[in-house]
């Protein structure tokens, strides 16, 4: 008998080793020849010249999941990008769209110099100038907005702008100008959800725990091909459902390739998840299967006041709004309650609708009353890098147009940046004289996209615009400046994306190749800007920023250099960190004062109150910012961390009923509204719903080569029962109509999609951004792409955002992508 | 802290180096007269005892030349052929199911090879991705270890370490122990049965070494200042 004992074989290996040892002739000659080289280690080589590649770490920035990327350049060119083995997020994966970031450096119609407008705006004719040109015009203008007293007639309108990008320009570079004209984008994505975090369980973005869960539901969200954190929570959760055999089921009104990977697709009514999701939540409640404790102890409601409202939610019920069979929406409520724990994602596919807020709080709060919420398996609150950064004061005006119209939605805590051309067209609340927008697509981006084109080309509304963009997009082209800014594989940034290892992972993005031409990154561009308005920073340059940032983090420059990451080895995920018990000196302190109403210990120094009396008299739910100086929350007789709020002053527990909805008029406890247009639709209309595929970013990558020659058509998918009803074939024409506008497109016909829906992705139909994205080339492109001359498509896809009105849901603002009644006949 | 034993590990990692070479030489060829003799000494002997195999059993009464005869025809038939044998090389295993010798993935092999600064003997004419060709490599990245624990250079040892972790897990432990569970059902003679179940336990016993090895030494090392 064997005795395979490490014992044992150290004698072996001692008896090896001096036989082996010197002893030439003893076996048939070594193959390998050399000295094995750690330095060596990790190299790569061209496969045709034997050439040694140069490596280095950056971030990825195609879409907002950001991963750690790992590039190879060969002779000074950049030849591949792979994921970073080192990154805990994305453990050294990538996406197809990720790989095709090589294409944004050598897209060919790249701007490559300043550019200004000649002739009229949009009619496509531009000079060349210099950066000192296009600087002291820029900086003459802004100059005479501050001194005369408005610098909030500059507005910033930003697109997709994180970390230490972001920090430079909205910590310090706008801050020392003095404008808070500041827009995003979070109201085209998933303001809704976050709205309704914020109103529920406080600081926004959730994290779905899949290594550790044991059942999975989905409420629309593209995940294996398009979430916001795609690569991180797509693997997880292939892990999860291959490895561990973990149930999936998705609802979604198309067949989406994640739920064709999913154990089953339910196919559901647009708009209507919300209803199933409480439907589940009241057979958890009537079989006696939620977490008593839980409810108890960290909502503010009870069973009883749950029961009474979740009553009228039947199965049944749900199954006439959302078509979900009852007895489906049954026996799942009941596994996904046995599951212990279980998560659920939801994300656009569910909140992008009239009634997204109440949807995602109905989802929120059946992961609440089964316990499910930041325990480990289930669905915890989001963990990312706190970077500490140079910061730059100042006082900051603004013009009151990030939130649309008067009346657009009653908490729009992420603004309704879709709204705001609305805004500046209706001039209420006053139009900026100088408009730039940043890694943001107005016109393509949101809806009704004839109505920006038209604002954007009247001067008297918008005077004076500047497109920060290394491309010749769609709003490049109507605008008046274009300072070309660098892609992310030229750039200096540090990053700071949420971490499914609930771990924070810090990481760089370093240039990896020279921009072309006289590009220059806008951080660095800022700078100047700054140095030329007599405006002080405390850094010189985006490199500068992250050095100092690194130095105020304690995290090694040098080691963020070589590996592009670093997270605390030591670090541990912490789930359940709402029921951390509080010592005394956190809540026995200068300016913490008790709210008897809510239990809530807050700081008034931080809210906008005057004095501590008129912070106690307003008490913390009406007084403003109160939220800021949120400190815990009284549980029994110890103070907790409880949940915290951000945006709204909601208490420290996990808020089911919500006074602030009632306060506007709203159903306080999470409630099914039908969408409106859905209510009044005539005979034969349809829903017009939009998605991602997974070869494609929304807007920003169909100049890319690889990603375009696999995805450039996308018909409409209409279901054969449907089409039927139409008279539409496969292939056919078809003519799609909204109260905003039509497309014309074709049909393809499929039962991967909900009888009353059409489908069509969201990526391409450009008119410009280049030959790859809209067969046009660009106005100043360069041309020494060798592939140009082997683009074998004509196809460039249509646009549905041409007929996607502008429209707010009555809380966030969220634009109801999803909601569209729009009638489908052949053309 | 307890100080850490530099020159205990340098002698552990020189022996284990000394293992992988002599399992290397065994598979990547025919065994030598020399090899036949050097396994003959008493203190192989004993140790394959301890170990609870019959080598040095096999290896006794007959002259070396007969033995080496012997072996070399189980050698040819278990590894070489011609007729049906066992694939000697990881591409059979993982990439394509084909057995074809120089494949796509066995060129890549090569590729990492040569990026560790290695490369082939000229007259190599075998399957990159050959099972003696990665256990002389677990043997160099062993004894590169040895080398940096003897300079008490703790960070490039640990390096080593946790090369040969991720070697293991990348290639050998993928594709090995299906290998040798075949050379040990295939076997005619005891020698290669009793190698085959040798090298297989080597290989778990030393994966569960460097994993330990890796876990005691790498949690003291940190990006942050």
């Amino acid at each position: 008998m064997t005795k395979l004992t490490r014992r044992n074989f150290i004698k072996l290996s001692a008896a090896s080793a001096a036989v082996v040892t010197g002893a030439k002739d003893i076996f048939g000659k070594p193959v390998l020849s050399g000295v094995l080289k750690l330095k060596e280690a990790g190299k790569d080589y061209s496969p045709v010249t034997g050439k040694e590649r140069k490596i280095i770490p950056s971030a990825c920035w195609q879409c907002v999941a950001r991963d750690a990327i790992i590039c190879y350049v060969e002779d000074g060119k950049l030849v591949k990008i792979e994921g970073n083995p080192e990154a805990i997020r994305n453990k050294g994966k990538i996406c197809a769209k990720g790989q095709a970031g090589i294409n944004q450096v050598y897209d060919p119609d790249r701007i490559l110099y300043p550019m200004k407008r000649v002739g009229k705006r949009g009619e496509g004719n531009w000079k060349r100038i210099s950066w000192d040109e296009a600087l002291d015009e820029l900086t003459a203008r802004m100059k005479k907005l501050r001194d005369d007293g408005h610098p909030e007639k500059f507005m910033f309108h930003y697109g997709r702008m994180k970390g230490s990008d972001d920090k430079i320009i909205k910590s310090n570079f706008l801050p020392a100008f003095g404008t808070k004209t500041i827009g995003n984008h979070t109201s085209i994505c998933e303001g809704a959800k976050w709205t309704a975090q914020e109103l529920t369980w406080g600081k926004h973005y959730d994290v779905n725990d899949m290594p550790n869960t044991n059942m999975i539901l989905n409420f629309g969200s593209n995940i294996l091909e398009a979430h916001t954190s795609h690569i991180q929570i797509a693997q997880r959760t292939i892990e999860a459902i291959n490895g561990r055999g973990v149930k999936l089921v998705t609802f979604d009104v198309r067949l989406s390739n994640t739920a064709a990977k999913s154990t089953e697709w339910i196919p559901i009514k647009p708009g209507t998840d919300g209803a199933v999701a409480l439907a589940m939540a009241n057979v958890v409640m009537e079989e006696g299967l939620y977490d008593e404790d839980f409810i108890n102890t960290w909502t503010n409601v009870t069973v009883v006041q749950l029961k009474d409202h979740l009553i009228r939610y039947t199965p049944e019920w749900a199954e006439g709004i959302s078509g979900v069979p009852a007895s489906k929406i049954r026996s799942l409520a009941i596994e996904y309650a046995n599951a212990k724990p279980g998560t659920i994602v939801s994300y656009r596919g569910a909140v992008a609708h009239y009634n997204g807020v109440d949807t995602e709080r109905a989802i929120k709060t059946l992961d609440a009353i089964l316990g499910y919420i930041d325990v480990k398996g289930g669905t915890c609150h989001a963990v990312g890098a706190k970077w500490k950064y140079p910061k730059t004061k100042g006082k900051q005006k603004k013009l009151k147009i990030d939130n649309g119209l008067k009346g657009d939605a009653a908490y729009p805590t992420h603004h309704i940046n879709h709204r705001v051309f609305k805004a500046i067209k209706d001039g209420k609340n006053g139009r900026p004289d100088i408009y730039m927008f940043y890694c943001y697509e107005p016109v393509y981006a949101n809806g009704e996209v004839q109505e920006n084109i038209d604002i954007m080309k009247d001067e008297k509304l918008l005077p004076y615009i500047v497109s920060i963009n290394p491309f010749y997009t769609e709003s490049s082209a109507l605008a008046d400046l274009i300072l070309p800014d660098v892609t992310y594989l030229e750039r200096w940034s540090w990053d700071d994306m949420v971490s499914y290892e609930h771990i924070p992972e810090f990481y760089i993005r370093q240039p990896v190749v020279k921009p072309p031409g006289e590009v220059r990154q806008f951080q660095d561009v800022v700078c100047d800007l700054a140095k030329r308005l007599g405006l002080k920073m405390d850094f010189d340059s985006a490199e500068d920023f992250v050095r100092k940032s690194c130095k105020k983090t304690k995290i090694d420059f040098k080691h963020m250099q070589e590996h592009g990451v670093w997270h605390d080895p030591k670090a541990k995920p912490k789930y359940g960190s709402y029921a951390k018990v509080l010592s005394q000196k956190d809540y026995i302190a200068d300016g913490v004062i008790f709210d008897e109403k809510t239990g809530v210990y807050w700081n008034w120094t931080k809210s906008k109150a005057k004095a501590k009396e008129e912070a106690a008299a307003t008490g913390y739910t009406d007084t403003k910012n109160a939220y800021k100086g949120y400190v815990g929350q009284r549980i029994g007789d110890k103070v907790c961390a409880g949940f915290k709020p951000d945006k709204i002053n909601k208490s420290g527990k996990f808020e089911i009923y919500s006074g602030f909805l009632k306060k506007k008029g709203f159903n306080p406890l999470p409630s099914y509204v039908p969408v409106p247009e859905h209510q009044k639709m005539k005979e034969g209309e349809m829903i017009l719903t939009t998605y991602k595929v997974g070869v494609q970013i929304h807007s920003r990558s169909q100049n890319c080569k690889w990603l375009t020659e696999i995805y450039h058509d996308n018909p409409a998918l209409i279901n054969p029962v449907t089409a039927k009803k139409k008279g539409i074939k496969d292939g056919d024409k078809i003519k799609v109509k909204s109260i905003v506008g039509e497309i014309i497109t074709n049909a393809r016909v499929t039962e991967g999609v909900h009888p009353e829906v059409i489908a069509i992705s969201h990526h391409l139909g450009h008119w410009e951004y280049g030959e790859f994205a809209s067969g046009k080339k660009a106005s100043s492109g360069h041309r020494c792409e060798p592939d140009c001359h082997n683009k074998w498509w004509t196809e460039k896809g249509v646009h549905p955002n041409w007929i996607i009105p502008n429209a707010p849901d009555p809380v966030a603002g969220q634009l109801r992508f999803m909601d569209t009644v729009v009638s489908v006949d052949k053309a | 802290m307890k100080k850490i034993d530099t020159g205990g590990l340098a002698r552990s990692a020189s022996q284990r180096s000394g293992m992988w070479d002599l399992l290397s030489g065994i598979y990547r060829s025919e065994p030598t007269l020399m090899l036949i003799e050097r396994l003959r000494a008493p203190a192989f002997s004993k140790a394959f005892k301890e170990l609870g195999f019959e080598i040095a059993e096999y290896l006794k009464g007959r002259s070396s030349t007969e033995i080496a005869d012997e072996l070399a025809v189980e050698y040819t038939r278990l590894f070489v052929g011609p007729g049906k044998h066992i694939y000697p090389y990881e591409s059979a295993y993982t990439n394509d199911k084909s057995g074809i010798a120089f494949s796509a993935a066995s060129s890549q092999f090569k590729d990492l090879i040569k990026s560790y600064g290695l490369g082939y003997r000229t007259d190599f004419c075998g399957a990159f991705d050959h099972i003696g060709v990665e256990l002389e490599f677990m043997g160099k990245a062993v004894s590169e270890e040895a080398a940096a624990w003897s300079q008490a250079e703790h960070t490039t040892a640990l390096k080593y370490l946790k090369l040969q972790k991720e070697f293991l897990k990348k290639h050998l432990l993928k594709w090995v122990p299906k290998f040798l569970e075949a050379v040990i059902n295939r076997a005619r003679r005891s020698f290669y049965r009793d190698i085959g179940m040798m090298t297989k336990g080597y290989i778990s016993s030393e994966a569960d070494e460097i994993r330990g090895l890796v876990n005691r030494f790498g949690s003291k090392q940190r990006g942050g200042k």
